[in-house]
């Protein structure tokens, strides 16, 4: 498998997920942290493309 | 066995693919093949104890590279050829009991750069022609998995709703000088009664034309013939205005609402594409809370359809939502 890195987007970090806050969906725009999208390219357990997508915060 | 197997009459590929008839059919908890593999547990599609998106081959595929020869060799006039293409699952988020609707926007936003990731890559294949992004969601559109997650087919044609779709925009460029998507947006916010979401980069409305009752169509402001023309500011934006209709679908008879969702955008041919512009297209089958819209004889055979809702009515009631 191997890792690769995209060109930076402002999604936040994953663990945000697990935080399930209901932001205000009337937003858009703004100022955005800027994070990494990262994909490791592996597979499923017979052998099919499986894509796993993280997000980083690139701001350190 | 898959292949295409050409429909003369109506000028358009049809995919056989008899092994579908075989696919998981909502299975029982426990047993989810989206969920992540957790140990001494049932191996999922996902053999990791947790992840935030993941995409995968269909285990089931409509469309393969590289593909099987036919089964069923055609001839003239109903020829055949291999089904070329990608079939791919996108697992939305690991947890099983949400929706789209109940994604955090950043979660959301994280969903629209990996579709733009996947319109990109999959669009730089050779063998692809178009790349379609599409969500079931709901028993009463023929879902077999209740986990939240979306579908891509990229293939290796055009699809025959889109050959059609261009072959009107081309001819409004030609007749008017603009782009056919601009003009509508534009008789829209004139207009307002059909608007269901005004957002900063993006609209909502129900279209003048729907075809389906509480049909919504989202739209960037802004000329974008697809996901990789968006700004970050856009990508945020798309990700609030798809939380903010979904919640209003689900609030309007307060339970999840099913719908079928296609995502238009320009093909993969590196070729600008001025007639065109990506929007979100939302069609709910439900006509009432408890009563569904059938895709019936007048609309499979005749292609008419029959909506018995209206639009202006529709509308303002997603808005009042």
């Amino acid at each position: 498998m191997d890792r690769e890195h995209t060109q930076p987007v402002q999604p936040e970090q994953a663990s945000k997920q697990a935080q399930a806050d209901r932001t205000d969906s009337s937003e858009s725009g703004g100022a955005l942290p800027s994070t990494r999208m990262q994909i490791e390219r592996t597979t499923t357990l017979d052998g099919r493309l499986l894509l796993l997508y993280t997000f980083e915060d690139t701001d350190e | 066995m898959s292949e295409l197997r050409w429909h003369p009459l109506l000028g358009q590929w049809i995919i056989t693919a008899t092994h579908r008839q075989e696919r998981t059919f909502l299975p029982p908890e426990g047993f989810c093949p989206l969920c992540p593999t957790q140990p001494g547990s049932f191996p999922s599609e996902v053999p990791r104890s947790s992840y935030d998106i993941a995409v995968f081959r269909n285990k089931f595929p409509a469309l393969t590279l590289p593909p099987a020869p036919p089964a069923i060799l055609g001839s003239e006039p109903t020829p055949s050829a291999p089904s070329a293409g990608v079939s791919e699952v996108i697992a939305y988020t690991p947890f099983h009991h949400t929706t789209l609707a109940e994604l955090p926007v950043v979660q959301i936003e994280k969903l629209v750069q990996v579709w733009t990731h996947r319109y990109q890559e999959l669009g730089q294949e050779p063998e692809i022609a178009y790349v379609y992004i599409f969500e079931n969601k709901g028993t009463e559109t023929g879902v077999t998995l209740h986990h939240p997650h979306g579908q891509l087919y990229a293939y290796s044609f055009i699809p025959p709703h889109v050959v059609l779709r261009r072959t009107n925009e081309d001819n409004y460029l030609v007749r008017h000088g603009t782009n056919i998507h601009a003009a509508l947006i534009t008789q829209e916010q004139a207009d307002g009664r059909r608007i269901v979401a005004d957002h900063q980069d993006w609209l909502a409305f129900v279209p003048f034309y729907a075809r389906w009752p509480y049909e919504v169509h989202i739209y960037p402001k802004a000329q974008r013939e697809h996901l990789g023309h968006l700004t970050r500011g856009e990508q945020r934006g798309l990700a609030a205005i798809i939380k903010d209709v979904t919640q209003r679908y689900d609030r309007l008879w307060n339970h999840p609402m099913s719908y079928m969702m296609a995502m238009f955008q320009a093909p993969t041919d590196d070729q600008p594409h001025p007639e065109t512009r990506m929007n979100i297209e939302f069609y709910p089958p439900m006509r009432t809370a408890t009563r569904r819209m059938y895709r019936a004889a007048g609309e499979t055979g005749a292609g008419t359809f029959v909506n018995t809702t209206l639009p202006e009515e529709t509308a303002q009631a997603l808005r009042d939502a």
